[in-house]
């Protein structure tokens, strides 16, 4: 096996969860990301003579990710549901509950395209707002008003859904 | 009680990736280093937009020649017709001229005698 391929599947290998997980997280439909997933993949083997590092290939795949994501979301508004329109769960979740983080990911899926990508980005990857600003080629203070805007909403909805007591605070 | 954040945080979780994914998207790649496909595509491109700007040149230019054509044609008529004009005019003259001259011969003025 040549090079090339050998240093490209270490890359694909280190790189699989992080891809396949924004975009099913972003699609909730396990076959459509898969479909997403390998086309980065192979327009990251297209474009592999401008990757410079392993970091610079982590970059470019989250980047290429939640763009293809995102234009998948606005070709199919049928699949985007507003948050509003999410009823309410007949059951009470308890904390660290598995229906709880189900509802959870339900409703991140429910946000408008731009921003569920910050919000994968920014709880599934743990970057910070400016890297989220230049993932996305957008403006810091509009990612940071996609993460107040989102969390106020699902807190909000989450809070409503809570009759056991439960309630999630801000930070303080 | 855990904080909303780290609860968000637990639901993201990278999930588990489809078995055998790695090896179906290695399955699909082409045998060689793209670098050649990639100059073949970006000349490909290259030659679409060269042929465009041609076609868009040749298009105006040639709207523009016939448009030229059309008013020097149409200036060429026009002065045929003017021409055409002047000759009926000049004619008119000389058979009234002519007929003025008949005229005053008949009457004997031009002679200068009087009636």
């Amino acid at each position: 096996m040549s090079d090339w391929r050998a240093n490209f599947e270490q890359l694909l290998r280190a790189n699989q969860h992080m891809v396949f997980g924004l975009a099913v997280h972003f699609l909730r439909d396990r076959t459509t990301a898969e479909e997403i997933a390998q086309d980065v993949f192979l327009a990251l083997h297209k474009n592999l003579r401008a990757v410079s590092s392993e970091e610079h290939a982590r970059y470019w795949l989250r980047r290429v990710t939640a763009q293809r994501c995102i234009d998948y979301a606005r070709r199919h508004p049928a699949v985007n549901v507003a948050m509003e329109d999410v009823p309410e769960p007949s059951v009470a979740a308890v904390e660290n509950d598995v229906f709880l983080q189900e509802r959870l990911r339900k409703l991140i899926a429910m946000l408008a395209p731009d921003a569920r990508a910050v919000m994968l980005l920014r709880y599934q990857e743990d970057l910070s707002p400016p890297e989220i600003a230049a993932t996305l080629s957008m403006p810091v203070a509009t990612v940071k008003s996609h993460l107040q805007r989102s969390l106020a909403g699902l807190r909000e909805k989450m809070n409503r859904s809570q009759v056991s007591g439960v309630r999630f605070q801000e930070k303080p | 009680m855990k904080d909303f954040e780290d609860q968000l945080r637990d639901a993201l979780r990278t999930p588990e990736v489809p078995t055998g994914f790695a090896n179906r998207v290695m399955a699909k790649l082409p045998e060689a280093y793209p670098v050649r496909m990639q100059r073949t595509a970006v000349f490909r491109r290259v030659a679409l937009w060269a042929a465009a700007v041609v076609i868009c040149v040749g298009t105006v230019t040639g709207w523009q020649v016939e448009r030229a054509h059309e008013e020097r044609a149409r200036g060429e008529k026009a002065r045929e017709e003017v021409m055409l004009a002047l000759r009926i005019a000049g004619n008119k003259l000389n058979h009234a001229e002519s007929r003025v001259k008949q005229a005053t011969v008949d009457d004997g003025l031009g002679n200068g005698e009087e009636r």
